[in-house]
């Protein structure tokens, strides 16, 4: 009897040995591949991570409803990102997937477009990133997308800084930054001067909470 | 120093909006890996995050993170997610709580934009094409 209760002990110590080293934090991620709940720490839920997004979006949105949600061509709330890329003219192959497959990043020549789909399968946010190597190129490009939101959205509601020369040759993150916040969609455009001669062009259109608790 | 001029009520703020706005952005890297974070994770990010803007910008060293290469690999972070943050997400997050544009350029520019062995850009890209500069 005393044996099998020394041996009881053992395999005990040892088996507790063994859970408590797989669930230190190297072993955690091997442990959640398996299927096997690591407490406190396990991953938000594609839904959970949704509602956090719209709960961090909601400060940045206005009151007043936008003139349309159709932007680039695409309905937001509506297209599926397979639609959004064919709209767009994004060939696959230059397109990747993140992790959660709910980001396409596209990259043709020095613009990346980024497609933002929800967990029910409609994309709700668009982005682009443009690397310009001339200031020329920069503004000409935020210029460019600046008029077509204004020809859609009116000037923009709040602006900081200039889409200038002037403005951007001032330092490395002399930015110029244009917004537009509704209730239903908030866009930007921004020109920023990264240092090296590179300066960068965003825009970025994104449905927010309202739209899609209309749903 | 930045941290001396600033003090850590606006260093936590600053860091607060980062967080903030990097859940809310559309693209890959401050979308959905900081949205798959738990409450937890998130926590620990956002005190580690602070504490690093802290060292970076002369305050007291309490950074107890992993380094800048090995905290983001994995995540397969693109030159362009990462001119999306700082574009989108950092200087915002200056500019909202009243960092003026003089200091945002000379001061708290190069950590984010210098690119050399070991620099926060080249060490968070680890995907894609390296970005011009980086080893």
């Amino acid at each position: 009897v005393k044996r099998a209760v020394l041996r009881l002990a053992g395999a005990l110590a040892v088996t507790t040995a063994v859970v408590g080293v797989a669930h230190a934090p190297p072993f955690r991620a091997a442990l959640r591949r398996a299927s096997c709940p690591v407490g406190g720490d396990a991953s938000a839920t594609a839904t959970q991570r949704e509602a956090t997004r719209l709960t961090n979006l909601a400060p940045r949105a206005g009151t007043s409803h936008s003139p349309t949600r159709v932007v680039w061509g695409l309905s937001l709330g509506a297209v599926t990102d397979e639609g959004a890329r064919a709209a767009l003219g994004l060939d696959e192959a230059r397109c990747t997937k993140d992790r959660s497959g709910l980001v396409s990043e596209c990259r043709v020549g020095p613009t990346t477009t980024f497609l933002r789909s929800n967990d029910f399968g409609q994309v709700v946010a668009v982005a682009t990133v443009t690397r310009s190597q001339t200031l020329a190129g920069a503004l000409a490009a935020s210029h460019e997308r600046l008029d077509a939101l204004e020809g859609v959205f009116g000037p923009a509601q709040q602006q900081r800084g200039r889409f200038d020369e002037a403005h951007l040759v001032q330092g490395t993150l002399a930015q110029a930054r244009a917004d537009w916040a509704y209730a239903d969609l908030v866009l930007s455009v921004t020109a920023t001067n990264l240092g090296d001669g590179v300066v960068v062009t965003t825009e970025a259109q994104v449905l927010s909470p309202e739209r899609l608790t209309r749903r | 120093m930045m941290y001396a001029k600033y003090g850590a009520a606006a260093f936590t703020a600053v860091n607060n909006s980062i967080i903030q706005k990097a859940v809310a952005a559309p693209t890959a890297s401050v979308g959905t890996s900081f949205q798959g974070l738990s409450q937890q994770q998130a926590a620990t990010l956002t005190t580690n995050l602070g504490a690093f803007l802290v060292l970076a910008y002369g305050g007291p060293n309490t950074y107890q993170g992993r380094s800048m290469a090995a905290s983001h690999m994995g995540l397969n972070i693109t030159e362009a997610q990462y001119d999306y943050f700082v574009t989108n997400v950092i200087v915002p997050a200056l500019s909202d709580n009243g960092v003026p544009t003089a200091d945002i350029m000379n001061c708290f520019a190069p950590p984010v934009t210098e690119k050399k062995a070991g620099s926060v850009k080249c060490d968070t890209v680890q995907s894609g094409p390296r970005p011009s500069g980086c080893p």
